[in-house]
């Protein structure tokens, strides 16, 4: 390695025995970096040092110093054969692991050793760490037509994202039916009778499964709903749990099969029992490789979608309680409703009980005045959120619909709310939190 | 005031704060309270200069920011906004003065990287690291291969495979 720098330092501007005898007096004014030569280069000093001044001491916004840097600049390029990849690996490491998304990709396909490199690299890197970018939500068109939108909140984060969906396959109609850890799962169609449906991540731009959904016998009163599974920590699978059946009076889905992305195949349907009917217009999530869905009768089903198992647990008994949903943030399940004069968040803890976090008045949190249940319904209706409330995945933060309209982000610590956009006025149902992923 | 030797016989005196910055020598100095002399033998001289001059340049800026604020808590109350001020605008400067620093050739910056982690000085690691990856960014796959001399190991196959991994970092 030795051999190496000296090797590098000689395709310096200079020459190295002009070099070595030059002085390279400390620099500053207060300086006290004096030079001392060595008995070896005495004798060249002194007949080289009134010359070579000027070009070399690197001083503290000198003229000289001027010089030497822009003597420096000139041969940006390495002539004699210093390669980057002769770095040690934890040094080639810390390097990669500073890299933008799109440079590090790059980086990874330069050569073996930096592709080997790179796992660890990967973990390293800030700009890997799950952060949220911003919110998918649906807007209807003046057409009556369903289409993705999104809303910003770290522009950086964003910038890679195809936020419009347009590797996908254009149709009329474009709904994201789920969102889990960075891919979306996407309804669309051109007619009702015939629906398509992807899993894309919209960061990567992979479409990484399609299919079109032949239509049922009395589609008119069919339902599906579709939970998306997609654990990062095991990034080389997902599964997509689909409840559905028919409505007939009243809703009543009570039928669910699970697809694996690793066998290519839906398993055979199962039933949920008949006392337990999935809520057709409520977010799912998924917690600890469970999918998790609101049922009639304040219970909430939760299905691993490994085995296709089934458990039914019980949401927190609140009376008169107003448009619960679920969601989970840093790995636990929340139940989020609004009863008395509140909005109440609770959090299923690691012994199954439900514990009541927060309970926050509803003016401070949506900033909505007036009182009284039937007032927030019709908060709600007018806003046209089913769900009104959405999670952030890691931080003590929820995102809102304020009474005017915005997007906004109400921390829970401080109970401060934070302005972040303006929503389209035909903006409806649901708020996904979406944060990238480039494992897939 | 230490006297450090370059890997080439070179010999620097330095002040004990400067030398300091390094991590390695200040642990030298804790061990062994007498020690004057550092043989530093995987540094040359020109390398060397250039580290010094780093560490001189932030020794005096700190040193500089404490008097500065020293000056202000002797002088009173009252004016509790200038500190601040100074700080940011000093910070601002050395931020710019690194940012010229460290704009050098590929085999200095190369030669510094390996020194600030053998004499594991952070700060100089962290800038000159951070160099490193911003003349990576924006580079294609080829350019990063011909600006490092990194010789292309993969077959055809694997560099295809590599790049259907993440074929929007390729367009």
């Amino acid at each position: 390695m030795m051999e190496n720098n000296n090797e590098a330092t000689s395709s310096a501007a200079l020459p190295q025995n002009e070099l070595q005898g030059a002085a390279r007096q400390g620099g500053t004014a207060t300086a006290t970096t004096s030079l001392r030569r060595s008995t070896r280069l005495q004798n060249k000093a002194a007949s080289n040092l009134a010359s070579q001044q000027k070009e070399t001491p690197r001083g503290l916004a000198t003229s000289s110093n001027q010089n030497s840097v822009r003597c420096r600049k000139k041969n940006k390029k390495t002539k004699n054969g210093v390669s980057l990849s002769m770095l040690p690996d934890d040094l080639l490491r810390d390097i990669m692991s500073r890299l933008p998304p799109k440079a590090f990709f790059r980086c990874k396909g330069v050569s073996k050793s930096l592709l080997e490199l790179s796992t660890e690299a990967f973990r390293l890197n800030k700009h890997f760490r799950p952060t949220v970018s911003g919110l998918f939500h649906d807007t209807l068109s003046w057409h009556g037509d369903l289409r993705s939108n999104y809303a910003e909140v770290s522009a950086i984060a964003s910038q890679e994202i195809d936020i419009d969906l347009k590797v996908l396959p254009r149709h009329r109609n474009m709904r994201i039916v789920d969102c889990c850890n960075g891919l979306l799962l996407v309804q669309a169609w051109n007619c009702q009778v015939h629906k398509h449906l992807y899993v894309y991540n919209p960061t990567t731009r992979n479409m990484l499964a399609a299919w079109s959904v032949p239509p049922p016998r009395d589609w008119w009163s069919f339902y599906e709903v579709f939970s998306l599974a997609f654990d990062p920590r095991v990034p080389s699978q997902f599964y997509i749990v689909c409840f559905r059946g028919w409505t007939h009076e009243g809703v009543d889905l009570n039928f669910f099969q699970t697809f694996s992305s690793k066998t290519g195949k839906w398993r055979s349907e199962k039933k949920l029992g008949s006392d337990c009917t999935i809520k057709i217009w409520n977010n799912g999530t998924f917690v600890g490789g469970k999918v998790y869905r609101l049922a009639a009768m304040n219970k909430i089903v939760s299905v691993d979608p490994s085995n296709n198992s089934l458990q039914v647990m019980q949401g927190p008994n609140i009376m008169n309680s107003l448009r619960p949903q679920i969601g989970q943030s840093r790995g636990y399940l929340h139940f989020i409703t609004v009863a008395h004069e509140t909005l109440q968040i609770w959090i299923l803890n690691s012994q199954q009980h439900w514990i009541l976090k927060h309970a926050l008045r509803f003016n401070q949190v949506f900033g909505v005045p007036g009182y009284g249940l039937l007032n927030y319904e019709m908060f709600f209706t007018s806003l046209n959120v089913e769900n009104p409330v959405a999670l952030h995945p890691e931080e003590e933060v929820l995102f809102v619909p304020s009474a005017r309209g915005n997007l906004m982000a109400f921390d829970l610590t401080t109970r401060r709310r934070r302005e972040l956009c303006n929503l389209p006025r035909t903006s409806l149902l649901v708020f996904w939190v979406y944060m990238p992923c480039y494992l897939i | 005031m230490i006297t450090l030797t370059s890997s080439d016989g070179v010999q620097f005196d330095v002040r004990e704060a400067v030398a300091k910055e390094s991590q390695i020598i200040r642990d030298m100095i804790q061990d062994d309270c007498v020690i004057t002399n550092i043989p530093l033998a995987n540094v040359n001289h020109k390398i060397l200069s250039i580290v010094l001059e780093y560490c001189q340049m932030h020794v005096d800026k700190t040193e500089m920011e404490v008097n500065a604020s020293k000056h202000q808590t002797t002088t009173g109350e009252g004016s509790s906004s200038v500190p601040v001020a100074l700080k940011v605008s000093s910070n601002k400067n050395l931020n710019d003065w690194d940012k010229e620093f460290i704009n050098v050739d590929l085999d200095t910056l190369y030669d510094l990287i390996l020194a600030a982690n053998y004499l594991n000085i952070s700060g100089l690691l962290n800038l000159t690291t951070q160099a490193a990856a911003d003349i990576i960014k924006g580079k294609t796959t080829e350019e990063i291969r011909a600006t490092f001399n990194i010789k292309n190991d993969f077959t055809p196959e694997e560099e295809a495979a590599i790049r259907k991994e993440n074929p929007w970092a390729f367009e």
